[in-house]
């Protein structure tokens, strides 16, 4: 979210996305039924999670990236009840309607120079293409569509067929599993709503009503052809990746008629199939409201060249009309069916569950599909219906309705704790073992080294004290004063009197004989 | 062959010889003796390349090039060297990272002829460890290595120099007196008669003709029934045929009733884990590459560190398998824990330095887990790939740690010398003044990190994947290491070379990087990338020889090991059913499949 746009429509749409659901998709048949049981509890927790942190988001690109979340919880739900394809084609189409959300708020980006919602509004007049487009995307991501079939076909923006996919199959998982499909078919469709609800949010607060800004939203321009014609591209795949030559030849003529109407609608508005009403009055209140000045010129050459798109809307019809034998096996969902694993149809029942995951081509069936497609058409219109009543008509008071709730609000506008829960139980004691580690080595390992070192010199020094200075040194310094002092006592015999030395002479040799005498006796008397 | 001592002999001495030259060469002349040593540093690798990898055979898993001459006769001590598939990678690596060092040393301005001298003096010394075979050779380039580093890092390294120094010198002194001991058991243990008696081609080893008749004579006196003494030797093929091939080693038992080559191993051990280093013996590392100049900063993580993995691979395991053994699970914790610890004491410091200091300990923990998989026979299904990967990852993290480690030393360096402080808090923005060496940089820290594409991850995730079949433990709890490793690496990152620009201490001095500069880091990440992206050019010069080894020790594993322990627990179930038989105890039905592991690891 923090990245540039281009960068985030990416992550957000083909890279990271891709890579977590891919890999759940690819490794479909590793998984028993139990762990899809995990990572459907999971896609419902994140779908229903993500989806209240957005409705509360006001930074534009905020919103986008928690519906990300919340649209990958729908793909993890799906793979986790069995939908395979459903899942696996919402990544797709998410793929095409996310970019161009991410690329819309760009190019608002861009114009006002804040991510802030509560600085925009009324941006409709000054940024048709990027407000054209990005209602696209949020009908697409919305899921709108028809939910009867029209001579045996459905007709939606892309994320209606692949949506609808996975509200069917949570519908066909309820019917088997009644206690755990009643959860998940509930956060399946409550989530169809809230999503409805956060995205028209975003498109009435950020295009419609009144500038909250008005210095902003005086500066504010169209974006350049560099960066609306991407756009263009874009909601065209998010209108029709879902069809097949049938839908493309019935879009076609919808498209025709619509384009018809704008052509030939009094005021020339650039209304809008059904939501054009809405516009219309606020477009005409703000006109009046401020300066002509802006809204006039951009109004008139921001109109969408409708005889070209009329043309197309014709040549879309003829291409569809001549080769729909051919293109009939390469639309999205058969060719994704041609990549499904192996073993992943058959009902499969879990070993330690009472449950059974159906096959996914059963909640095809006429009554399912039916029950399934209003519910989800219902939900979704009831999102957008409150939307429209917050901040389309704004009939209702958000601000009210924030201080009504107020310890819920604070709750998801600080996105249910989670980051300081991270922060408490990961970061935080990364961050305290990292220091106990640290301090370990300072204080306990090199202590203990340089404590043994100090020790070993103490004891040197003890050592050599008592064992050289002591005791070696002691015996020869010893040995060597009594030699001194037995010196010292014989001097004092040297008295220098030659009387005394000749009576020691006499003594002496008297001694000498004395003591001979007893050897002497003895020796001769043998 | 006496072709490949004069080689060989020319390579691991002409670095010494031109140290002795340069002690001629006038005092002032700084440049020229540095020009002087960068040459020789050049063809001492050239030398690398020309003698010993070039006419490498990768094919052939024995010792190549093979000399050995006669040193001290009195106790068969031989200048025995050879190279082989596990030494020659580290020897090519020493070469390389001794040039990247000596261009790193331009700086150096202090005492230019003593450093240099010094300098050569240590890569003799680490040409002779990874070549010398025979154990008493062995231990003295070891020593050789010890005391340059000493002064290396004494008198040319920072503020607490002399503390680092001596730290590091004790505290490897104290890890080959442990050697020492070792050697001496084992020589005085040795006996080249009863290998000889197990039909074993005492000429492979490259034992003298002397040695041989003396041999002779004395198994003929053996068989005639007379007490002979034993015919001792130091030479390292020939001691590793011993542990594997005689029960030399384990016959006496001392200490805790463990055998003469479970004290060796561990003495062994010891020795090779301080140098590695593994906790709880590293605390000389970070203070030492702290104080230590650039260039050896350099060295000690490129080089260095890995003599203590080559010690383990080539000595510890081919002489010691009973203790390798028993010990697997203690080696293997010591290596998870090294990791966990070095990476969480890197995501602690403030040094820029002492962060990298403490990834090498958290890298080379790697190294000893990757040598430790001891799974040949694990669950009894006989098979070795596992332990061969995980071998061949420690290895291959060495090479390419002595590539990502030097990098991150030297280009710590680089900013060092312009802005004399490594506070990582005091950093930041250093991208805006100097692109060129950040990009660069960060392609070296990437690498450390085990980015796929990089040096760093071929190793990791090779040593990762064969401790799976160890212990289930373990492999969660090595491969969630990266996570802290990439903690502390990006977290360096944005705080040295992301953010607003760099507004610290000698803001002015920031000057992009220099050509001499660039000369270190280009190789360094070219390295770094080609070792990442084809492994194989590393690798294929290892697989003949490990293979060989980790197969030969598992065949000792299956043909040894499995018997006798299958015996003593067949003796502990006879005692069981008795207690069984006679008391109240109940036999339980014991799942030989799950609780051999841990049963193993019990038995001594």
């Amino acid at each position: 979210m923090e990245g540039p746009t281009p960068v985030s429509a990416l992550v957000h749409s083909a890279t990271m996305v891709a890579a977590g659901v891919f890999l759940v998709a690819r490794f479909y048949p590793v998984f028993c039924p139990e762990v899809l049981l995990v990572i459907a509890i999971c896609g419902a927790i994140t779908l229903f999670m993500a989806a209240t942190i957005a409705i509360t988001a006001t930074d534009i690109k905020r919103v986008l990236a928690y519906s990300t979340v919340s649209q990958l919880g729908y793909m993890m739900l799906s793979l986790g009840l069995g939908g395979w394809l459903a899942g696996v084609m919402h990544l797709f189409t998410h793929a095409f309607f996310k970019s161009l959300l991410f690329m819309c708020s760009g190019s608002v980006i861009h114009a006002v120079h804040t991510n802030e919602m509560t600085e925009m509004g009324g941006l409709r007049k000054k940024m048709p293409w990027t407000s054209a487009t990005m209602l696209i995307g949020c009908m697409a991501i919305a899921g709108a569509g028809f939910p009867f079939a029209i001579f045996g076909h459905h007709l939606g923006l892309s994320g209606y067929y692949s949506k609808d996919a996975i509200v069917e199959q949570a519908w066909l998982f309820r019917l088997t599993n009644p206690s755990w499909g009643n959860v998940f078919f509930l956060a399946a469709a409550g989530g169809a709503a809230i999503t409805a609800f956060y995205m028209f949010r975003l498109w009435f607060m950020t295009f419609a009503g009144q500038p909250r800004n008005q210095e902003r939203y005086d500066h504010a321009h169209e974006s350049p052809p560099i960066m609306y014609r991407p756009l263009i591209v874009l909601s065209v795949f998010a209108i029709a990746a879902g069809w097949g030559p049938i839908q493309a030849m019935m879009g076609s003529i919808l498209a025709a008629v619509i384009l018809l109407a704008i052509k030939f609608w009094p005021k020339g508005e650039s209304g809008h199939d059904s939501h054009g009403d809405h516009g219309r009055d606020h477009h005409g209140h703000d006109h009046h409201g401020h300066g002509n000045e802006h809204g006039h010129g951009h109004e008139h050459h921001g109109l969408p060249p409708i005889n070209v798109a009329l043309g197309l809307a014709a040549l879309v019809f003829v291409v569809a009309l001549v080769w729909r034998p051919t293109l009939s096996g390469v639309t999205l969902s058969s060719l994704l069916e041609q990549s499904r694993p192996a073993g992943t149809l058959p009902d499969q029942k879990a070993a330690l569950l009472e449950m059974t995951w159906p096959n996914e081509h059963d909640s095809h069936a006429p009554a399912i599909k039916m029950t399934a497609g209003w519910i989800a058409f219902g939900t979704a219109v009831s999102g957008f219906t409150l939307a429209v009543l917050f901040y389309g008509l704004r009939k209702l008071d958000a601000g009210q309705a924030k201080a009504a709730f107020a310890p819920i609000h604070k709750f998801l506008v600080n996105k249910w704790w989670f980051d300081e829960l991270y922060q408490m139980t990961f970061v935080q004691p990364a961050h305290w073992l990292a220091a106990v580690a640290s301090w370990i080595d300072k204080n306990i390992f090199d202590r203990l080294l340089d404590g043994s070192a100090s020790t070993v010199r103490r004891v040197a020094v003890v050592w050599e004290n008592f064992a050289d200075r002591q005791v070696v040194d002691g015996f020869v310094n010893g040995l060597a004063s009594r030699m001194y002092a037995t010196g010292a006592g014989l001097r004092s015999m040297q008295t220098g009197s030659l009387r005394q030395y000749v009576l020691f002479i006499v003594v002496g040799t008297l001694a000498v004989f004395v003591l001979g005498s007893f050897v002497w006796n003895y020796a001769f008397a043998g | 062959m006496d072709n490949s001592a004069l080689w060989i002999s020319l390579v691991v001495f002409f670095p010494t010889v031109i140290a002795l030259l340069l002690a001629f060469v006038p005092k002032g002349s700084d440049d020229l003796i540095k020009l002087i040593t960068l040459v020789a540093t050049i063809v001492t690798f050239c030398g690398v390349v020309g003698v010993m990898m070039l006419p490498f055979d990768i094919e052939v898993a024995g010792l190549q090039n093979a000399f050995s001459l006669p040193w001290i006769t009195s106790f068969d001590i031989d200048y025995f060297m050879a190279v082989d598939g596990i030494s020659l990678p580290l020897l090519v690596l020493t070469g390389f990272v001794s040039i990247m060092a000596m261009i790193a040393a331009w700086s150096i301005t202090k005492n230019v002829k003593a450093f240099c001298i010094l300098f050569l003096v240590l890569e003799t010394g680490m040409l002779g460890v990874f070549l010398a075979l025979d154990f008493f050779l062995f231990y003295v380039f070891w020593e050789v290595m010890l005391l340059p580093m000493y002064f290396l890092i004494g008198v040319w390294g920072g503020p607490r120099k002399e503390y680092a120094a001596i730290k590091f010198f004790l505290y490897t002194l104290f890890g080959s007196v442990l050697m020492l001991i070792a050697i001496l058991m084992l020589y005085f243990n040795s006996d080249l008669v009863a290998l000889q008696q197990q039909g074993i081609d005492l000429t492979q080893f490259q034992i003298h003709e002397n040695v041989l008749a003396e041999v002779q004579e004395a198994a003929a006196a053996r068989d005639a029934g007379a007490e002979v003494a034993k015919v001792h030797t130091f030479n390292i093929p020939a001691l590793a045929a011993m542990g594997q091939q005689t029960e030399l080693f384990s016959t006496d038992t001392y200490l805790f009733g463990w055998s003469l080559q479970h004290w060796a191993f561990l003495l062994l051990f010891i020795g090779f884990a301080i140098k590695v280093p593994s906790v709880p013996v590293h605390t000389w590392l970070p203070d030492a590459h702290v104080e230590a100049p650039t260039p050896i900063s350099m060295i000690l993580a490129g080089v260095l560190l890995k003599m203590g993995g080559y010690g383990i691979i080539r000595i510890c395991y081919p002489i010691c398998p009973h203790a390798g053994y028993d010990f697997s699970w203690f080696v293997c914790t010591l290596g998870v824990v090294s990791m966990i610890y070095g990476a969480l004491a890197a995501l602690a410091q403030t040094d820029f330095k002492k962060m990298v200091a403490y990834s090498s300990v958290s890298h080379m923990g790697y190294v000893v887990l990757g040598l430790g998989v001891w799974s040949a026979t694990a669950a009894n299904i006989y098979d070795t790939q596992s332990w061969i990967m995980g071998v061949k990852g420690a290895m291959f993290q060495m090479i390419g740690h002595g590539v990502s480690s030097a990098g991150m030393f030297f280009m710590v360096g680089v900013v060092y010398e312009r802005v004399h402080h490594r506070n990582l808090n005091q950093f930041g923005g250093l991208y805006g003044k100097m692109p060129v060496y950040t990009a660069l940089a960060m392609i070296i820290f990437f690498a450390g990190l085990g980015l796929p594409g990089l040096c760093g991850f071929i190793g990791e995730v090779f040593v990762v994947l064969s401790v799976w079949k160890f212990s289930i433990l373990l492999a969660v709890l090595s491969a969630s290491v990266v996570v802290l490793t990439a903690g502390y690496i990006l977290w360096a990152i944005q705080r040295v070379y992301l953010g607003a620009e760099y507004k610290g201490p000698h803001e002015e001095d920031l000057s992009p990087i220099t050509p001499r500069e660039l000369s270190v880091a280009i190789p360094l990440v070219i390295f770094a990338i080609y070792f990442g992206v084809y492994p194989t050019s590393v690798l294929k010069y290892m697989d003949a020889t490990i293979d060989a080894q980790v197969q030969s020790l598992a065949k000792w594993t299956q043909e040894r090991k499995q018997p006798e322990i299958e015996a003593r627990r067949q003796a502990e179930m006879a005692e069981d059913t008795e207690v069984a038989r006679s008391g109240s105890v109940k036999t339980k039905p014991v799942s030989f499949a799950l609780s051999q592991m841990a049963k193993d690891q019990d038995v001594r």
